[in-house]
């Protein structure tokens, strides 16, 4: 590969100048005259709506309106496989606490607010089921969806509709190899129950959304999300519009992390807007916003493995049972698969068998939350390669070592595995954390070491496209329909496109510009999401650039005497290969403003991934990633044996991501996930009784601060991998496997530490506490339990 | 009617009593850098200096801070970036760049008050502030750069 220039370098942020002044406008800070709505939502988890009476409502001074469930179009939507919910509940049935039953608009949020009071709503409540063991029983007498088998589904990929179990929504299994065979091979069988609890995307701005209809009818939303053009197609397709009659806005997004998969607020506030005739915004308060915006779900996961007296792992067994709520259209639907994503590459296994089950209870719905079930599939996985070592006697980092994938191994999906190191990044994070070292304690606080390794791929079902246009003064515009919502892609795009043009690198502020967030001026991309974008629409963004060389180097061709193929481009200029020297400024190519007959010059290309689909009923994927990227982290531990907090001291980490584009932001998507590892890990949970979450705030639902989290040389990671020939100059995927290992690297470290599993995420103080009293207890002599009977 | 100093400019402000620091600042007075991510004291996105102290502008009401001098993030930029700022963009402390403007409020009442701190200091400091997105490693890393460089006269 020809040296680089732009990529590679830590090129300063191209947002960052408007963050730091308080200039970057998100969706929230647009201050136009507009009405309010507020979203009345249902006190009970499974009821028929009886009677709505707003007449009261109606008649309170400033209310401008009320859209009732009868004003909302009946179709169902969904992200994946299955198509389950209804903006409102035309159908009359209640599924979850908080689902929106009507919205009020008002000139004021406080004048909304209080007549929201004044809407009477009868329910005939029903029993309900919260437990998702009980409700995945063929004979639960509480159904959900009895209609699911006829809802169809809006997208063909994935885990297949559950037809047989009523409260089921998707089922997959792995069938590899002959696990009965594999069983009796093996020396010891380690068996565990592994589970973690649900809990919110925690990103710092509200969803806030301004809705409104253009005189010539088309539907407008501003909206902080990601993946806007997946809220145009639902939009589109709810209200059965052509794409040219949906506009979807997302200015700067205050993170993302996942979530809002399905877009029921942009939805409400359209219909608001629809019912008014006015601009409406509907900001959600921070408890909708925890609750009702698709938070991670809760997860159980049975795990059976063996293995030989000489560390060779002999046959796997498990079952995941995943508690998506009541609908499964806000992603929750796809976890079936989606756990695997972080658990099939890394080791061979010959003889693998599972099945896993997304379950409908009467819990607020659940959607994707960065990993999207991979890092709680982590947890159970490499928790038990842990206890298997123990079992065997044999060092953790040589048990994996052993069992691990190497450069053309095949993974558990059947795909030959190509261009990867996780060999290096298990070696190189055993030699910053100084593995071999036991880390020693002080009195009441014991020390730990643990290691995880996990993978990631680029989502590979959907295309990406980008538009370049090159201005006389050689200004190269990127139009992309993919999504900025924190993560850095504006900067990774104006380095691809920089490195393409040959942009100085002082002149890249200046030079390059991004034009996203807005579906009118942007193609179409699924977005960001699957940790796709870099990979994804950087190829497209490649693709497009070349194309609008092309179309220069034909253009000025003529004029060099030459064939277009000779020409080569740089700082606005064109030139012969052989004679840089003599370069010809674009402008000279431009009469007007006009570049002659092709008139403007644009690039535009779509880019695709030959891929497969994961066979439902096995596993089998052959093509179903287009790279695999790893990431080791190497986490120490103190553990207070009194009162069972833990701490994260240390991080060390090893990542293979390919060439990075932008290491100091590769950095800070690790460092970000390790901070919100230690969310999962140790704090934030959601305490839910009876279908109610009983913390949707931030006063109890405790995030950590800089107090939790450690920092300087605290957290030290490097990058061993070599670029893949098929990335954008050769990057592979990051985003959401920063925290895919977290979690079980914390628990192994716990394990070292204290000599306790813990089996159960997160690892609260409560947890530990508990595990060492029954560790305690069950270490006492026999005959002293007995005597105290 | 209230009378209010921010950043440096006196306002008078036709409002409701009842009305929060915040609403006024971002709905009133357009000064949208101040961001709401709570309004429970507990995130800091709206951390504003109220006579040189951060102050979470949620937990104020507007006619409480009468006679006092208010500097919002629009103010801090106004003459060139602050090393702060500085220190923010050349050390990627930012991502989603929701919690920066209070961050970097929280951050200048520290320095203010103790302009050589510890990174034990920092984190305790900036404490009332969560960031979702950089696991607070980069933050800390611009405080103390950029307290350097005010120190040598940035």
């Amino acid at each position: 590969m020809a040296e680089l220039s732009i990529v590679g370098k830590d090129v300063i942020r191209v947002d960052a100048l408007e963050k730091v002044t308080g200039k970057a406008k998100y969706s929230a800070d647009f201050n136009e005259t507009r009405l309010y709505a507020k979203v009345l939502r249902s006190p009970h988890a499974h009821a028929n709506i009886i009677n709505i009476d707003t007449s009261n409502a109606e008649k309170f001074p400033g209310v401008r309106g009320i859209v009732k469930p009868q004003d909302s179009p009946a179709k169902r939507m969904g992200f994946v496989v299955c198509s389950d919910r209804q903006v409102l509940p035309v159908d009359g049935r209640i599924r979850y606490i908080g689902e929106p039953v009507a919205v009020v608009v008002a000139d004021s949020q406080e004048i909304a607010e209080e007549a929201l009071e004044l809407v009477k709503v009868d329910y005939e409540v029903l029993p309900a089921v919260f437990d998702p063991e009980e409700a995945m029983r063929k004979d639960c007498p509480v159904i959900l969806h009895p209609g699911k088998n006829t809802y169809g589904s809006a997208m063909k990929f994935g885990p297949k509709l559950e037809r047989e179990i009523p409260n089921v929504c998707t089922v997959f299994r792995i069938r590899k190899g002959d696990i009965e065979k594999g069983f009796q091979e093996a020396d010891a069988i380690v068996e565990n129950k592994y589970s973690f609890d649900g809990g919110s995307h925690g990103r710092m701005e509200r969803y806030t959304i301004d809705a409104w209809a253009e005189g010539n009818g088309t539907l407008v939303v501003r909206t902080n999300r990601h993946r806007m053009w997946g809220c145009h197609g639902w939009l589109c397709s709810l209200f059965g519009l052509s794409p040219s009659k949906v506009r979807v806005i997302t200015p700067y997004v205050g993170g993302s992390f996942g979530g809002k998969g399905s877009p029921i607020a942009e939805a409400l506030a359209l219909l608001a807007a629809v019912k008014t005739g006015k601009r409406v915004r509907l900001e959600y308060t921070r408890e909708e916003d925890i609750f009702d915006t698709g938070p991670r779900p809760v997860i159980i996961v049975y795990v059976k493995d063996g293995v030989k007296k000489d560390g060779t792992i002999v046959a796997r067994q498990t079952r995941f049972i995943i508690n998506i709520g009541a609908y499964g259209s806000d992603g929750g639907a796809i976890s079936t698969i989606s756990c695997f994503n972080g658990i099939i590459s890394s080791y061979n296994i010959q003889n693998w068998h599972s099945d896993s089950f997304t379950v409908y209870t009467n819990n607020p719905p659940t959607g994707t939350m960065r990993g999207v079930e991979a890092p709680q599939g982590n947890w159970a996985i490499e928790s038990n390669i842990d206890c298997m070592a123990h079992r065997i006697g044999m060092d953790s980092l040589k048990f994996r070592l052993k069992n691990l994938v190497r450069e053309g191994d095949t993974n558990t999906f059947g795909q030959v595995l190509h261009h990867i190191s996780p060999k290096e990044c298990l070696e190189k994070t055993a030699e910053l954390m100084d593995w071999g070292k036991k880390s020693i304690g002080e009195g009441k606080w014991k020390r730990g070491k643990g290691l995880a390794i996990g993978h990631y791929r680029p989502n590979p079902n959907w295309p990406s496209s980008a538009i370049v246009k090159v201005f006389a003064d050689g200004t190269i515009e990127v139009r992309i329909g993919t999504d900025e919502v924190g993560q850095g892609l504006l900067t990774v795009i104006t380095q691809i496109a920089a490195e393409q043009f040959k942009v100085p690198m002082d002149k890249l502020m200046e030079k390059v510009k991004v034009v996203h967030g807005d579906t009118l001026y942007t193609p179409w991309d699924f977005g960001s999401g699957g940790s796709r974008a870099t990979w994804m629409t950087g190829n497209a963004v490649i693709r497009a650039c070349q194309d609008a060389k092309q179309k220069i180097f034909t253009l000025a061709a003529p004029k060099f005497e030459t064939s277009p193929n000779d020409l080569d481009f740089s700082d606005g200029k064109v030139y012969h290969k052989d004679l840089p020297q003599n370069a010809i400024s674009l402008s000279n190519f431009f009469r007007h403003g006009v570049a002659g007959e092709i008139g403007e010059i644009l690039g535009i290309a779509g880019y695709e991934i030959d891929h497969t689909e994961a066979d439902p009923e096995t596993g089998y994927n052959p093509r179903g990633a287009a790279s695999w990227s790893y990431l080791v982290y190497g986490v120490e531990v103190g553990v207070n044996t009194e009162t069972g907090e833990v701490k994260v001291l240390r991080v060390h980490w090893a990542v293979d991501i390919g060439q990075p584009i932008n290491w100091k932001m590769c950095e800070g998507q690790v460092e970000g996930s390790i901070g919100m590892g230690i969310a999962c890990t140790l704090y934030e949970k959601f305490e839910v009784s009876n279908g109610k979450i009983l913390n949707p705030n931030l006063v109890t639902y405790r995030m950590p601060t800089f107090m939790e989290c450690p920092v300087g040389e605290n957290v030290k990671g490097v990058t061993v991998g070599l670029p893949h020939p098929d990335g954008p100059y050769g990057a592979k995927a990051l985003g959401e496997m920063g925290l895919v290992p977290f979690a079980a690297a914390v628990g192994n470290a716990v394990f070292d530490a204290i000599g306790v599993r813990i089996t159960d995420a997160p690892i609260t103080r409560e947890r530990v506490f508990k595990a060492l009293q029954t560790a305690k207890r069950a270490a006492m002599p026999k005959e002293r339990t007995t005597a105290r009977g | 009617m209230l009378m209010l100093r921010v950043n440096g400019e006196d306002y008078n402000v036709f409002t409701e009593p009842w009305k929060t620091l915040v609403r006024v600042l971002r709905d009133d007075l357009g000064l949208t850098g101040v961001k709401e991510g709570c309004n429970t004291g507990s995130c800091g996105a709206c951390t504003v200096l109220i006579d040189g102290k951060a102050v979470k502008s949620c937990l104020v009401l507007a006619s409480q801070t009468k006679g006092k001098e208010i500097l919002t993030i629009e103010g801090l930029g106004k003459n060139g970036l602050h090393p702060l700022q500085q220190a923010f963009v050349e050390r990627f402390a930012i991502q989603c760049g929701f919690c920066t403007p209070g961050m970097i409020l929280a951050a200048k009442g520290l320095l203010d008050e103790n302009p050589n701190p510890t990174m034990e200091d920092v984190k305790l400091g900036l404490s009332g502030n969560l960031c979702r997105c950089t696991g607070y490693v980069k933050i800390v890393e611009a405080v103390l750069v950029a307290a350097e460089m005010i120190r040598k006269g940035a």
